[in-house]
């Protein structure tokens, strides 16, 4: 088990204006899946390049156990990468694909067939060891390309959109799989997505970058609840944000003050909740008229979806539109009239204005 | 069948004896002019070993030349790069005769001409552009992310050089090979010049007994000429169509 430290890790490609990666620092445990999570272009190939060794850094160190391996070419450094379009070597056969590192490592013939043979077991490759890699499909591509970086031990596997190229079905079979063999192995995992879903279903950590600078690094449950900033809410797919001025305590807005614990910043602050936390009250109590009560609002419901397991509302808040989910059936349509929502102060998080 | 072809008529001239219209088929058969070409006097086999050896040698030389500079030009862009390509090309364009009077007095005075040397060196002079156009063109469809993989997986810049570059260029280089031996192979005004005689090479022998009005022995000569270009051709045609050229970013040939 090997612990990956990257240190102001940066890149700058000859004739780009902009870096490419800007000064990264990131800490991979031992045996530790992390996702490297970001919109396309955004630099996380760039980076899981650096950390094999294929590309050099302009600035930066990459630490493996601690040491320094910045300097270490690739084919010593033992990070092994899957890239995402396999790059099965077409003129040879499954076996010779996966016997390919131990043969350029020059091991033992027979010590090459033993590990290749338990190797095809383990991804369940028996039957197409003769087979051509243009005779597989995407999803036996995708586990001998597995296997021939398996096989070699490394001591950090990388891989880029491992599932990205395959059908759904194949996608879960896919990521049970990478789970099994990082659970067994207790190989440091890296792996680049651009699919937030894969990246929490996956990972332990998840690092999201947005055009080459790291926004957030933790475990994915914190994308959710605790968001770094509104970009980092909205890529988790939150679209509930609310304007307001923070004193202390509480946070007054134009539909009213709420109680807030959670988060720092003060001043000019953006509120913001998990569609799912929000409480939907149904209709305000009459008699309360102007007075508010304990972080409840009334707002205008436009639209209101059934799911069977739950009711998606789309209610106006300030003028933006908010998803709420309840998981009550509701007793009659409320589109056009509205509904009283309370914001538990528990769930309110404050990001920066 | 198309190759092979015209080597009928050949055939027929070479065994022939005062063959003239208005006869369909040679009145009598003989073998004088097959007996003269395989005699040392007609100095046929040494013209064929100093035709193969030059054709090898720039053939060789090329691929050395030509792998590195049509990766260059066909997977990376660079400042000044249509100049280089256009100094690469020029020679395809500029006829060699409008150059080599030039590249003759050089040659003096480096002591290169009536060399085996020289005349390999001229004959770089039509061959390379065709080779670095093929390794270009291979390299354009290449894709170098095989080779990272490769590093990844352990194998030095050598091993990823023989055990996944090369592979995955080879019928590229085949061809272009095949195309530059064959250049060099049917020289004939630059060897003459550079050679000044006395490098002798199959074309300059034949051009020799044509210019004599001997069509016997022009005949069985041209034979011996075009055979090895056929052979090689019939043998490496499975490199030109097909699964394997498509794979070195050619269609069919």
């Amino acid at each position: 088990m090997t612990s990956v430290t990257l240190e102001g890790l940066a890149k700058s490609y000859r004739g780009a204006s902009e870096a490419a990666v800007h000064a990264l620092d990131l800490e991979v445990a031992a045996g530790e899946l992390v996702a490297l999570l970001g919109p396309s272009g955004c630099g996380k190939t760039t980076v899981l390049k650096m950390i094999a060794g294929l590309l050099r850094p302009t600035s930066g160190a990459i630490l493996f156990d601690a040491r320094p391996v910045t300097d270490v070419p690739p084919e010593r450094r033992g990070a092994v990468m899957v890239f995402q379009n396999y790059l099965l070597f077409p003129y040879m056969s499954v076996e010779e694909n996966i016997a390919f590192g131990l043969r350029m490592r020059k091991v033992e013939a027979s010590e090459t067939g033993r590990r290749v043979a338990g190797m095809v077991r383990k991804l369940k490759l028996q039957g197409l060891e003769r087979r051509r890699p243009h005779q597989l499909s995407g999803g036996q591509k995708q586990r001998v390309a597995l296997a021939r970086a398996l096989v070699v031990e490394p001591r950090v596997l990388l891989l880029d959109e491992p599932l990205s190229n395959l059908d759904a079905h194949l996608r879960d079979e896919m990521r049970e799989l990478i789970l099994f063999t990082h659970k067994e192995l207790e190989l440091t995992t890296i792996f680049v997505t651009h699919d937030q879903q894969e990246a929490v279903l996956l990972a332990d950590r998840v690092a999201l970058m947005f055009e080459g600078r790291l926004q957030q690094y933790g475990p994915a449950h914190l994308f959710y609840e605790r968001p770094a900033s509104r970009r980092v809410a909205e890529f988790f797919g939150c679209r509930n944000f609310l304007r307001g001025r923070r004193q202390g305590g509480r946070v007054e807005t134009r539909v009213g003050s709420f109680d807030c614990c959670a988060g720092e910043p003060e001043g000019e602050v953006v509120l913001t909740i998990r569609p799912e936390a929000v409480e939907v009250k149904g209709r305000r109590e009459p008699g309360a008229a102007g007075q508010q009560r304990d972080n409840c609002f009334e707002a205008p419901v436009r639209r209101q979806i059934y799911m069977g397991t739950h009711t998606r509302f789309r209610v106006e808040v300030d003028g933006a539109e908010w998803d709420v989910i309840a998981e009550a059936a509701p007793e009659r349509n409320l589109e056009g009239g509205s509904m009283c929502l309370r914001l538990p102060p528990e769930r309110l998080w404050v990001l920066p204005g | 069948m198309g190759v092979v072809l015209p080597l009928v008529p050949l055939l027929a001239w070479s065994v022939s004896q005062k063959w003239f219209f208005p006869a369909l088929l040679p009145p009598e058969a003989s073998w004088r002019a097959w007996r003269y070409v395989l005699s040392p006097a007609s100095r046929v086999s040494a013209a064929l070993g100093n035709s193969a050896a030059i054709a090898l040698i720039v053939t060789a030389v090329d691929v050395a030349l030509g792998v590195p500079a049509g990766r260059v030009l066909g997977t990376s862009a660079f400042r000044g790069k249509a100049l280089a390509e256009f100094l690469v090309f020029a020679p395809i364009i500029v006829p060699g005769l409008a150059v080599i009077m030039g590249i003759h007095v050089l040659f003096i005075r480096l002591a290169l001409v009536d060399t085996l040397i020289g005349v390999c060196l001229a004959h770089l002079l039509p061959t390379l552009p065709y080779m670095v156009l093929v390794m270009s063109g291979v390299f354009a469809n290449y894709d170098g992310q095989y080779e990272e993989q490769a590093l990844s997986l352990g194998a030095s810049r050598l091993r990823t050089f023989v055990h996944v570059t090369l592979p995955a260029i080879m019928p590229g280089v085949i061809t272009g090979a095949l195309f530059v031996f064959l250049i060099s192979w049917s020289q004939y005004i630059l060897t003459v010049l550079i050679g000044g005689g006395r490098v002798i090479t199959l074309p300059v022998l034949l051009f020799s007994f044509a210019g004599a009005g001997d069509n016997a022995v022009t005949a069985a000569l041209s034979i011996v000429f075009l055979a090895p270009a056929v052979l090689i051709l019939l043998a490496t045609s499975r490199f030109l169509s097909g699964e394997s050229a498509a794979m070195g970013g050619f269609g069919r040939l």
